[in-house]
């Protein structure tokens, strides 16, 4: 199918003229008069241009030649109709866009795994998404108090590391120490210290929160998310041992989260910051729900111990 | 208007012009309508060449490689393309002979003894 076409068609009708001539001169030599010696001699090759045409399509070439035709017949009479060949253009385009769209939305809710160390051995204890403080028994237990969180930690062995989180995010009164001015709002979300090591996650700058900082007493620390030090602080590198005052308390930032990493759920609007669970009644006060074992009003999951 | 009578003529058969022409080269370099003549003259004007399915067939015998191609000049001093035997081409010769011997022996035989 492919090769060099090794002839072109003007060496071909070269060559059928050169036989005109050398069979009429022939004729001529057997008796015949110049007109009819030319004329016979033109009848017994026959068709010419027959003969040229079956030159040319015998050529490798021919498909590439009619491909090419075929091509330009085509854009020719999509220049002719223009209104068709927009509506054509105009649907393929959208049909596209909407397809890459759907299937970016697919990916990245769907398909691509958490941004954590071990997502296929994360498991949650509960599988209904009550909120956000629940009070007496449920059937089917997803939303537990922190002193049930306590409890189930120290007695299950079995589960290398449970971390507890809110159910759901709050709005706090945020403002960077050292910049006067209105404070922001912005949400956080109370953990338990293990809660990053039970993730895999590593901080991008600093550190994440520890165990020993979810305990009553501990400087008070925080954890920034990294949308949020990318859109609120323009990812200055002196956010990091900084001091923020949260609802009137102040917290040392203690490290920034990893990017892509949007916390423990799937929703439009993740935490700005993380804080250990230690600190709920110092923010709270006396609306402080730590040590109400009747208020079920924290999440839980489980993962073996990170490694490395 | 011929001076021969083109009705005694046979028409070749098909893949048969290919073996006549490879034989006919076996004499040295030819034009196209030397070979042509070189057949009717050799078949003693018995066999017919359609002169314009002469040069597609030469031109498919020089892409297979069997003959190849020249440009000179004939003995009357005329432009001509000339076709020599290639090497592989006297093979295919050897082989398509012997072939042809035995399946025109072989049709013979179906055929029996001319009748009278």
């Amino acid at each position: 199918m492919f090769g060099r076409r090794k002839r072109n068609p003007e060496d071909f009708s070269e060559e059928l003229r050169a036989h005109l001539a050398l069979e009429a001169q022939q004729l001529k030599k057997e008796g015949l008069s110049a007109g009819e010696a030319e004329m016979a001699a033109r009848r017994r090759l026959g068709n010419i241009v027959q003969s040229e045409e079956r030159f040319y399509e015998s050529s490798r070439w021919i498909w590439l030649e009619q491909l090419r035709k075929d091509i330009h017949l085509a854009f020719r009479q999509l220049a002719h109709n223009k209104g068709f060949t927009t509506v054509a253009l105009l649907t393929l385009a959208l049909g596209i866009g909407a397809n890459t769209a759907v299937f970016t939305l697919v990916h990245a809710v769907m398909l691509q795994s958490l941004p954590v160390a071990n997502p296929s051995q994360l498991y949650r204890l509960g599988d209904t998404a009550d909120c956000c403080t629940l009070g007496g028994h449920q059937e089917r237990f997803s939303i537990y108090s922190y002193s049930l969180y306590q409890y189930l930690r120290d007695h299950t062995p079995e589960f290398d590391e449970m971390a507890a989180f809110g159910a759901q995010a709050g709005r706090f009164s945020v403002r960077r120490g050292s910049v006067q001015g209105l404070p922001t709002p912005l949400l956080g979300e109370f953990v338990s210290g293990n809660y990053f090591t039970m993730f895999g996650v590593r901080a991008a700058a600093g550190r994440t929160l520890l165990a020993t900082d979810d305990s009553i007493g501990a400087p008070p620390v925080a954890v920034l998310s990294y949308r949020t030090w990318q859109q609120r602080y323009a990812l200055d590198p002196n956010l990091v041992g900084s001091t923020f005052v949260i609802n009137g308390t102040s917290y040392t930032i203690a490290g920034i989260a990893p990017a892509g990493f949007f916390g423990d759920t799937l929703r439009a609007d993740p935490p700005d910051f993380w804080i250990p669970l230690s600190a709920e009644p110092i923010v709270r006060g006396q609306n402080s729900i730590l040590n109400h074992a009747g208020d079920h009003w924290l999440y839980l999951n489980r993962a073996p111990q990170a490694r490395g | 208007m011929l001076t021969r009578d083109e009705k005694n003529r046979v028409a070749l058969l098909q893949g048969t012009l290919d073996l006549l022409i490879l034989r006919t080269l076996v004499f040295g370099a030819q034009h196209g309508q030397g070979i042509a003549r070189a057949i009717q003259e050799q078949s003693e004007d018995v066999l017919l060449v359609d002169h314009g399915a002469l040069y597609p067939a030469l031109q498919r015998l020089e892409e297979k490689g069997w003959i190849s191609a020249k440009w000179g000049n004939s003995e009357n001093n005329r432009k001509a393309r000339f076709y020599t035997l290639t090497k592989n081409g006297r093979k295919q010769l050897v082989e398509e002979t012997s072939q042809w011997r035995k399946l025109a022996t072989a049709i013979g035989r179906v055929l029996g003894p001319e009748e009278g």
